[in-house]
């Protein structure tokens, strides 16, 4: 089967090719178009994100059609939650008009689950039961993956997610939005140890029944680093970064680890933004190497917000008998489809 | 000639089918507040109606605004995917065109106007002939909502709009008058199917901002 994968739940509008059955999958093409303009405003927003969208899915659709070669397309997979609802719908509309057109059918897709789908892309092993960490500007969860479409939701953030938490920071540090990679690579040109902050929600007596015990909470380590910065100079930016940095990755490790021990599972796979992260992706494959747990990290352009992984899980779930009808809607927040309770 | 045209300037959607200059398939939907987006559905309802599919359509028009901004994206983005999934030429025509050029409005002058909230509107002066025939005389613009029957009395014209208000008629803007709209159709001939955009009537809220801050016009990107 040959999908078409769209997605412009944010600020990348982007179009994918993917023929495959199952876990055989050969991506074909796959076109992001970054809106750099949001950079200016420190952030999202999202009338001129929609506006954008608009602009921007013709050219992207048509150029990942024309690189993915003649074939015909057997079906549109559309990301329609969660995120920017004026965006969404720029992709939903699109791609249920174009499917239309083309006689094929249409299947709305869950965003996150196309985080879970990436990593298989490039790494035919990551594939369940695994735990997943999905960790980008606006989600941080903690999944048991035991198979494509049966997650169990083990720990989420109780406030910001954590490329929230580094984008504020950056901002803290009077560093460029998107600030993940600019805090970590002040934080890589620093030791640690000039400065210390808690581990949130992390404590040995927390245990398995606790509604803390995978959860995690990054707004008061935002609130820890500006405190820093107000009682610091300049040149304590550097080692504030690095103690921010090494917070945040020991957490997520941390709670990860749990979830594997929990939950005996042999591989871990990344995904979202802050995947992107090569110490946080470093730090998991120190930790679990010696306990022969395999760790699973995307490229970046797997790892950020893109229409391939959209592709992916829509196969899955075309694959499933599902497909969307014409009235289709956008939805801000919407739960994973195929959560069993923890 | 058969033409798919479809609107959604205000909180009410519209699709049609024209066959050779007649109406055979008319759907208005609501655009607002619903679980489900109707739109789409009411265009393929519509071409089910004419016993059509897409590859039947020469062309696309889709009602370019200005008025509600998700709504005229969600217009925009279906002409879009038909127009590239059928491979078949997209058109804009403004949307109050499509008040002026509705069923029902007789001859005369007319000056279109919709809400475009915090006590404005926009306004587009239009002249339709005996036969219905639509033509723009002036581009919308913004005014204060206080100041539409100044300006239409000194145009001698009546003033039209989706909203009730005292010596106004009543119109909303109906895709079906495309029948109206040859004329502009043939001047403005089809549009650039990836670059094209609803005329949003505002910019975004954050950039009247920043460039009212930075006094130059936001980068493009």
């Amino acid at each position: 089967m040959r999908v078409l994968g769209i997605e412009t739940s944010c600020d990348e509008t982007s179009a994918a090719v993917l023929d495959g059955a199952g876990d055989d999958v050969s991506l074909r093409s796959l076109v992001i178009l970054s809106q750099d303009v949001h950079r200016i405003f420190g952030g999202v927003v999202p009338e001129i994100a929609s506006r954008a969208h608009l602009t921007a899915v013709v050219p992207v659709t048509e150029r990942a059609l024309a690189d993915a070669g003649a074939a015909p397309i057997d079906a549109v997979a559309v990301t329609n939650a969660p995120g920017l609802v004026g965006a969404l719908l720029v992709g939903v509309s699109y791609a249920k008009a174009f499917a239309y057109a083309r006689g094929v059918p249409v299947i709305g897709v869950h965003h996150m689950e196309g985080h879970l789908f990436a990593t298989a892309l490039e790494h035919p092993a990551a594939v369940p039961p695994f735990i997943a960490l999905l960790v980008s500007g606006g989600h941080t969860l903690l999944l048991d993956v035991e198979a494509w479409g049966r997650y169990r939701l083990l720990g989420r953030t109780r406030d910001d997610a954590a490329g929230e938490a580094f984008d504020k920071v950056a901002k803290l540090l009077g560093l460029p939005y998107p600030g993940g990679p600019h805090v970590e690579r002040l934080a890589a040109a620093n030791e640690s140890g000039r400065f210390r902050f808690a581990r949130p929600m992390l404590r040995r007596d927390q245990s398995p029944g606790d509604s803390d015990f995978y959860d995690v909470s990054f707004s008061g380590l935002k609130t820890a680093v500006l405190n820093a910065v107000k009682s610091a100079d300049d040149a304590e930016r550097g080692p504030i970064a690095r103690a921010f940095q090494d917070s945040l990755i020991d957490t997520l490790v941390e709670k990860t680890a749990r979830a594997v021990a929990r939950r005996h599972r042999s591989r871990v796979v990344l995904g979202g933004g802050v995947a992107c992260n090569a110490t946080l992706v470093a730090a998991m494959r120190e930790r679990f190497a010696p306990r022969g747990v395999e760790v699973f990290a995307p490229s970046a352009r797997l790892a950020t917000d893109n229409a391939a992984m959209m592709a992916r899980a829509g196969l899955f779930r075309l694959e499933q008998g599902e497909r969307s009808p014409l009235d289709l809607n956008a939805f801000a927040s919407q739960p994973i489809p195929g959560l069993v309770s923890a | 000639m058969i033409t798919l045209a479809i609107d959604a300037s205000t909180y009410e959607g519209d699709a049609c089918v024209i066959v050779d200059g007649r109406v055979v398939a008319e759907s208005a939907v609501a655009m607002k507040g619903l679980h489900d987006e109707r739109l789409m559905p009411a265009v393929a309802d519509v071409l089910d109606e004419a016993g059509l599919t897409t590859d039947a359509i020469d062309r696309i028009v889709c009602g370019a605004g200005p008025g509600s901004f998700t709504s005229l994206r969600i217009a925009g983005a279906i002409a879009k995917g038909i127009a590239t999934g059928a491979h078949r030429p997209l058109f804009s025509v403004p949307s109050m065109a499509l008040i002026v050029g509705g069923p029902d409005v007789p001859e005369g002058r007319y000056l279109a106007a919709i809400d475009a909230l915090r006590g404005e509107c926009y306004v587009s002066l239009y002249d339709r002939d005996a036969s219905g025939r639509t033509d723009e005389l002036e581009p919308a613009r913004i005014v204060h909502a206080e100041e539409v029957a100044h300006i239409a009395e000194s145009y001698g014209a009546h003033v039209i709009s989706p909203t009730r208000s005292p010596n106004s008629i009543v119109a909303r803007p109906r895709a079906s008058a495309v029948v109206h709209l040859e004329r502009m159709l043939a001047a403005r001939g089809p549009v650039d199917v990836a670059s094209w955009e609803p005329s949003y009537g505002r910019l975004a809220e954050a950039q009247v901002r920043w460039e009212s801050t930075h006094g130059k016009p936001l980068p493009a990107g």
